[in-house]
Parts: structure tokens; sequence; C-alpha cells
């Protein structure tokens, strides 16, 4: 990794402090940049650097009365020219900073324009191995008067003093880091007094501070702060030692909090050891420990966490709460800041929360029984109400893969049926780890005197491949039982799209008592 | 802090060289890295620090922290 800084001023004082860590470009002489870039036999092309950071000051650009942005149309076509050739280079040119305090008042703010025409020059480019250095951004940091330094400006033609030159060092190190280093992919958080204030097992669900405005703001600021770095392609997983039940009902409860439950991909609330539940997330999302960040306000946990797996990067906690914007700040800079992110990066980050996800939870689980108790499904059987009969409808007007008889009802007729007693028309309702799917499965059962009928079962797509109709089987069965039925009948009628659940009676230990071309018909006998 | 610890702090960092290392009356061409370069920079930030005015005739001239020393406590 070889870099190259070039500039209209003197900044050998820069090369000489990054030499220390990198190798780094020494040009004979400064100013002569152009002609480093444009000329194939210079010392530049020579030494051939990865990156090229050229740094101009704006300040002497203007005291030698240089026409800034045409001079900057010559930099960037010659920069362009240059990669054009050198198609691994990368080339940042810095933002620039104007002053002059001897004009008309009206006329004081006009640099402002020139910097942001400079800027936009270079953005609109949209070269991608052509970006800015912000070096504005380090003098607002630390005032012009801190960033410029008279002396060494008159005595070395260095217009920055050495804190300015060691903040452009540390610039183009991060800059440099972020290009080389893996990001982090998960960040790990602790809840209570670390996204909100309290105890939520004490304090309950509205006791606990986070807030829009009030008290509860500064967690407030910090959650939207996480919100902004998940949406950077990072993965959101909260560890606290709380009931889970608890947790739950404050997202549903609480509304004043930033962050969602779907912002989670993985919640760990319970009671187990920190590490234990993070070594069951970087199994979950087939990630090493070294992908992790892990937030914890309580040093104790801090500790074990930096004992027990020590690849997991444990940042301090801030010592004041105010602290914590900034210091969410420091942890996308530190840990998952990204030079440039792909579609492919954002989606990644998708994936992670949804389908994707569940297939690599399955790859890891050589056994799909494992797998399936991996998902923690919670599968909710039960008949349907008043006001699941919409949904129910529209599954059976929706439904045709998995749907063994493809029988359409309107809301009106299953209202009629439910009126009935001869008909149990039974719903299911599945959630699991990565998310809630709501209402995915429909059953209607036709009661006859010793026998019940299944004249309508189907199941979205959405939640076939996880074992949940062998789960509705077993509980049909369970009721049929008690309510002293011995047979169990069903039917598949063909059509054109169920062919994938032709079997399913047959799998379900079903037997064949009649066929037709486009019909079966099963039974079972159940409590033998 | 002294006048003569601050300009020995000052000259560490920019030598990058912890304060032990340094010695007050050591030659300049005795250290590994005091090149001119950094001798403008130790010029600049006693300049600085201090509000003096230093001639090229007069950095040329200075060859040890010691002589740094004297120049500020003569000018300020």
């Amino acid at each position: 990794m070889k870099i190259a800084v070039l500039s209209n001023v003197n900044m050998n004082i820069l090369i000489k402090k990054l030499k220390r860590s990198i190798d780094a470009y020494e040009a004979q002489g400064y100013g002569n940049y152009l002609e480093e870039l444009l000329n194939e036999k210079s010392g530049l092309h020579e030494y051939d650097p990865d990156y090229i950071f050229i740094l101009m000051d704006g300040q002497s650009m203007i005291m030698e009365k240089e026409e800034v942005l045409s001079m900057e149309h010559q930099l960037i076509e010659v920069a362009e020219a240059y990669l054009k050739k050198n198609n691994k280079t990368k080339i940042w040119i810095s933002s620039i900073d104007l002053y002059d305090r001897i004009a008309e008042y009206s006329q004081l703010c006009r640099h402002r324009i020139v910097e942001s025409k400079w800027l936009n020059n270079i953005l609109e480019k949209n070269n991608r191995n052509l970006h800015i250095f912000d070096t504005g951004e380090l003098i607002q940091k630390i005032g012009r008067e801190e960033f410029y330094s008279e002396s060494l400006n008159y005595l070395s033609s260095t217009p920055y003093s050495n804190k300015g030159i060691g903040l452009i060092k540390d610039k183009i190190i991060a800059v440099i880091d972020s290009l080389q280093k893996a990001r982090k992919k998960c960040l790990l958080l602790d809840m209570d007094n670390t996204l909100w204030g309290g105890v939520l097992g004490e304090e309950g669900p509205n006791g606990i501070q986070c807030a829009p405005a009030g008290e509860g703001k500064v967690y407030y600021d910090f959650q939207q702060k996480i919100k902004q770095i998940k949406d950077m392609g990072v993965i959101l997983v909260a560890c606290s030692k709380n009931n889970r039940s608890d947790v739950e009902e404050l997202f549903r409860v609480n509304k004043q909090l930033f962050l969602h439950q779907e912002d989670f991909t993985i919640i760990k609330a319970n009671w187990n050891r920190k590490a234990d539940n993070v070594v069951e997330v970087a199994k979950e999302l087939n990630i090493g420990f070294d992908a992790m960040v892990f937030v914890d306000d309580n040093p104790g946990e801090r500790e074990n966490m930096k004992i027990e797996l020590p690849e997991v990067e444990v940042p301090d906690f801030p010592q004041v709460v105010y602290e914590l914007p900034a210091f969410a700040d420091r942890l996308y800079e530190d840990y998952f800041f990204a030079f440039s992110l792909t579609q492919e990066d954002k989606q990644k980050a998708k994936q992670y929360e949804e389908e994707k996800q569940r297939i690599t939870a399955k790859s890891q689980f050589i056994n799909y029984e494992e797998y399936l108790k991996s998902l923690n499904m919670d599968i909710d059987i039960r008949e349907v109400a008043e006001d699941d009969l919409e949904r129910a409808a529209q599954l059976t007007q929706k439904t045709n893969q998995f749907n063994l008889t493809t029988r359409r009802y309107t809301q009106t007729d299953l209202i009629e049926m439910k009126k009935k007693d001869r008909f149990r028309i039974i719903i299911v309702s599945v959630k699991d780890r990565f998310g809630n799917y709501g209402k995915v499965a429909l059953v209607i059962v036709r009661i006859e005197q010793k026998e019940w009928d299944i004249d309508t079962f189907l199941m979205s797509c959405r939640v076939m491949g996880k074992d949940i109709e062998r789960e509705i089987i077993r509980v049909i069965e369970e009721e049929a039982q008690k309510n002293n039925i011995k047979i169990l009948k069903g039917t598949f009628i063909k059509s054109k799209k169920n062919k994938p659940v032709e079997n399913f009676f047959s799998d379900m230990g079903f037997e064949i008592i009649d066929k037709t071309d486009d019909e079966i018909r099963y039974q079972k006998k159940i409590g033998d | 802090m002294s006048k003569e610890s601050k300009i020995m702090g000052m000259a560490a960092e920019i030598l990058d060289m912890s304060v032990e290392q340094m010695d007050i009356d050591r030659d300049k061409d005795d250290y590994d890295n005091w090149d001119s370069l950094s001798h403008v920079q130790i010029a600049a930030a006693i300049v600085d620090e201090w509000n003096v005015v230093i001639s090229a005739e007069d950095l040329s001239k200075i060859r040890t922290l010691s002589q740094f020393l004297d120049f500020v406590e003569k000018r300020s």
C-alpha cells in the first residue's frame, strides 16, 4: 500500500508524519502537482501510488489571485486523465477553505459559494475513483485559529499548525483504514440504561426514559443514530437481562421509542450470561465474533465480554448520558464506517432480516428438526373469531399451492358456516424469531356424527417448509379425540397449482379410501 | 510549567520521542530525526507559544534545545 500527497503548499511535515505508519511518496519540492500527474516520467508515476491525496490550500490560491474554480477545472481534468491510465488508483481532492476579511460586508461570505461549487464540481464527475477529502470538516472541528499557523506558514510555507497537520494525517489514515479494514457487521446493544434510561423490569414500559422531548430525549436521539447505523447495513441485536415478555410489551405499548422491535434482527432478552447469548447470536447469524461490537453501560458486563470473547469489540461506554449521541457517531466511525455502500450491501442487511437469514440459519443445522427448533416458532392454532373472517376468506381466495381442495369462500360464506354447528373453522398464526407472519393457514372441518372431514386445508406459501402443517394436523387430531371422534377424513382435489401437496395426506399417515382422476379421498383412524 | 519543560515537551512531540529520551544540550545532529523540517517546526511552536519572532539567520545558528530556550528567555 503506497500513497502520495500532492499540494500547492509545503506538506513535507505531513508526509514525514505519514511515513511513520505508511509508505508515502516524497515529492521533490511542492506545488508542481499538475506536472507530477501529467508527466509519465515523473517521480509520482514511477512511484505508482495506490491512493493520491491532492490537498489544496484555498487561502494560498486566492492570495496569489488565482481563479480558483478554473484552476480546479484543470486539476480535475488532469486527475481524471491520470485515473484513466491508472485504473486501480484512487484520487482524493481536498475541499478548500477560503477567507477574506478585507471586503465589503455583503461580500464577506462570497467565498462560501466558491467553496461549495468546488465540491460540486468534484461530485458531479461521478467518477468512482475520484473523491473529496474534506479538510474543511477538520477546520470546522477545531477552528481556523487552531488549524492554521502563521509562523509555520512564514517559516516554511506550511500554512497549517502541527495540530492541524496531525488531524489531516489522522483523516488520511482513517480513510485508508476504511478501505482496508473489514467493517463490523453486528451491533450488540444492551437495553436498560443503554437504549433507554431506567430499568424496564422496575419502571415498566411507560416508566423508562426515552422520548422525543424532555428528559428521555438523549436516549431518543441515541436510538435515532443507532437506526441510521442500521440503515447503513449493520445488524442490530439486543442483548439484555430482562424478561422477553416485558421487552415485547414495551415495544407494543410504548410509542415514544424511536427503535421498533423489527429494527432488531435478534432480541436476546433473558437471564442467561451475555457471552452465552452472543455465542448463540454468532451461530444464528453465521458471523464471527470479530464482526461484532458489544455496547453495554455496565462495566462488569463489558469486562466479562472482554474476557470470555476477546474477539468481540467492547468500546468504553460514555461516562455522562449526554454524550450518547456523540458516542453513536464514534461507534459508526470506529467500527461500521463504509467508504461506499453498494446496493448489495444495503440489501444484504435487509436479507439478514428476512428470508435469506432463515436460509442461513437453515444451512447451519445439518439436522432439519434442529433448524426448526432454532426458529423458536410460535404457532397459534385457534377457532376463528369474528374479526378473522375477512382474512380467512382472503386466504381461500388467494392460496393456490398449498391448498388441498382449492375451495373458494367469501366472507359471507364463512359467516354462514360459522353460525352452523356443523363446521369448525380454524385459523393459524405463525411467528418465529425473524418476524411475525400473521395469519397464514386455514382449516375448515365438517363435523359428521362420528367423523370429521377436512373440507379445506390451506397455507400461505410464505411459511411452507417449516412443518407447520404437521403441527396443525396434530392439534386437529387431539381436538377430534377430545370430541370422541374416531375417523378423520380428507380430500385432495387436483388443481393446476397444488402439485406440491399431492402427497400431503399420505405423509400425514392417512390411507386412500377412494380415488378418481382428479380427486383422492383419505381417512385416518385416530385414538388407536 | 517551566519554559524548559515546555520546550522539551514540544520538541519531543515534533520529533516523535518521549521527553525522557530528550537531552536539552544534545546537538541536533545527534538526534536521528531532527532534520531541517523538524527544526522549523520546533521554531514555529516556540514562536506561537511565546509570541517572538525568529529570523532565518538566528534559526540557522541554533543547534540545541537549550539554545532555543536562551533565545526565548532573551526575547520575551
